[in-house]
């Protein structure tokens, strides 16, 4: 059977579409799939660093794409699982050195050998963009709980079904339920009042995938952090298990109870 | 000559040197890359034909080496140097690098002949820092004065020099010179390729805070880091 490809993407940049592709791939990779993970960033390449494989790269997606080298050739095996691999970006080229319908038929290859190939799509509506979704015949988009993130993810879903790839669904990224709480950040239903897109997940905000983007370690590794448990959960759900999303209440800081207390009693008297 | 004739001449000179299991074309595998041994009295047509006939049966061994050719006490015209090197290319793909005492350039041996000395190779100097993408390449030597960054590339076919901290993938000797060196006063590459030698950066040693002054060149085989001293011999 033929793997499923996989875009990610969001429109706005900096919501953590590669540390989603980096986690997604790790997490996939630890269920024993098949996983190849493709940087469609070309000239910006970073999946190489999130996964800490960058001093590996010989060749890259544009060479695949221009003959210079065979496929198996660019692609970069983890160092920590060998059913992981990575097709990176290259870094000297032009976002314009690769067409869609090159794209497309790297995937259509790549799919024949691997369960899961995931494309971490650049930022923007461009070429690049297109490029990334080419191949893809499912979307993930990463959004965070800002409204300038949710619009470009709002339109990213409607130019995603002009090009019938159908159901695209929503990762929420950084979410901080005290914020939340505290009304200062916009709510999951908020945010899927707007969309109206199935929700995979929701990733809570956490500042060891900070450090572990710089130790090139995903977080998924990390048994004790709340991110990496969070993407485990998302894939899970995307091999079809019914995961109920993740509680992010957690434990209230004594602060949040006091003004927690102080609501209740305030709403009373009123 | 026939095909039949060519063959019976080589029945031939295997007969007549029984006992003696010498063959008219022989190969041997160094550190070097693959030395290929002719026989000094066959016919330079048999010879070419036997190298054919090697290279069928063993083409997989051989990527990526580089060939040294021993001709015995034979003497080939610079016309049947260049055929020697430009069938070892073509039927095998491998760069010959020496054939007898001639040192075979790729580019001379297709357009001026084989016995042409090195050429002098030109020298570039680039006084800025390099950034992630920027792709410096120059058919010679390269010399920088600045910084070279994580995602940026230095390409030469000659010697690498960086007055500064190298942090990017440096490739010289780009075109098979295995005797090129880097040298940088701050030497972190991500990655080293040296002709065509690759070496990377370990995983999770960290690079000391000295700023010292190292070169990268090939010694036996691999790509081998040390501090640079003055005065010593590069070669």
């Amino acid at each position: 059977m033929a793997g499923r490809t996989i875009v990610i993407t969001s429109g706005k940049g900096g919501v953590g579409k590669t540390t989603t592709t980096a986690n997604l791939g790790a997490g996939l990779a630890l269920l024993g799939k098949k996983v190849a993970v493709i940087d469609a960033d070309i000239g910006l390449r970073n999946l190489d660093l999130a996964l800490g494989l960058e001093n590996r790269i010989v060749y890259h997606l544009v060479d695949v794409v221009e003959g210079n080298c065979k496929l198996r050739q660019a692609l970069i095996k983890d160092k920590r699982f060998d059913n992981l691999s990575l097709l990176p970006a290259a870094q000297t080229r032009e976002k314009d050195s690769v067409t869609p319908e090159q794209m497309k038929r790297l995937c259509d290859e790549l799919r024949l050998e691997f369960d899961y190939v995931l494309m971490d799509s650049p930022a923007g509506i461009e070429h690049g963009f297109r490029n990334s979704v080419a191949g893809a015949d499912e979307a993930i988009i990463v959004t965070t709980p800002e409204m300038a993130a949710v619009r470009d993810a709002d339109r990213i879903v409607g130019i995603l079904e002009a090009m019938e790839i159908e159901h695209p669904r929503l990762l929420i990224n950084r979410m901080k339920m005290d914020m939340v709480r505290r009304n200062d950040m916009m709510d999951i239903e908020d945010i899927l009042e707007i969309l109206a897109i199935d929700l995979i997940g929701v990733v809570p905000y956490d500042e060891g995938i900070i450090v572990s983007a710089n130790k090139g370690e995903p977080v998924v590794f990390n048994s004790r952090s709340i991110a990496g448990q969070a993407y485990k959960n998302i894939v899970r759900r995307l091999e079809g298990e019914d995961i109920p999303i993740m509680s992010l209440n957690g434990a209230p800081t004594f602060l949040e109870r006091l003004k927690t207390l102080f609501s209740i009693s305030k709403s009373k008297s009123s | 000559m026939s095909k039949e004739v060519e063959e019976n001449q080589i029945q031939k000179s295997e007969k007549s040197k029984e006992g003696l299991p010498k063959e008219v074309v022989d190969f041997k595998g160094t550190r070097q890359g693959l030395l290929i041994l002719l026989d000094g009295q066959e016919d330079f047509k048999v010879i070419k034909k036997r190298l054919k006939e090697k290279f069928e049966t063993s083409r997989d061994f051989f990527t990526r080496s580089e060939v040294i050719v021993d001709i015995g006490d034979r003497v080939l015209t610079n016309e049947e140097t260049r055929e020697l090197a430009r069938l070892i290319r073509e039927e095998c793909g491998l760069r010959c690098r020496r054939i007898g005492d001639k040192i075979v350039d790729d580019v001379e041996d297709e357009e001026e002949g084989a016995n042409q000395p090195e050429k002098e190779l030109e020298t570039l100097l680039i006084k800025r820092t390099i950034r992630s993408g920027q792709r410096l390449y120059h058919d010679g030597n390269i010399v920088i004065l600045g910084d070279v960054n994580p995602g940026a590339e230095v390409v030469a076919t000659g010697d690498i020099i960086i007055i500064g901290t190298f942090r990017g993938v440096a490739h010289a000797g780009a075109g098979g010179n295995e005797d090129a060196i880097i040298v940088a006063t701050s030497l972190r590459p991500t990655q080293i390729r040296i002709a065509d030698f690759i070496t990377r950066a370990p995983d999770d040693e960290r690079y000391g805070a000295a700023n010292l002054t190292e070169i990268a060149r090939i010694k036996g085989g691999y790509v081998v880091i040390e501090a640079y001293t003055s005065g010593v011999s590069l070669l």
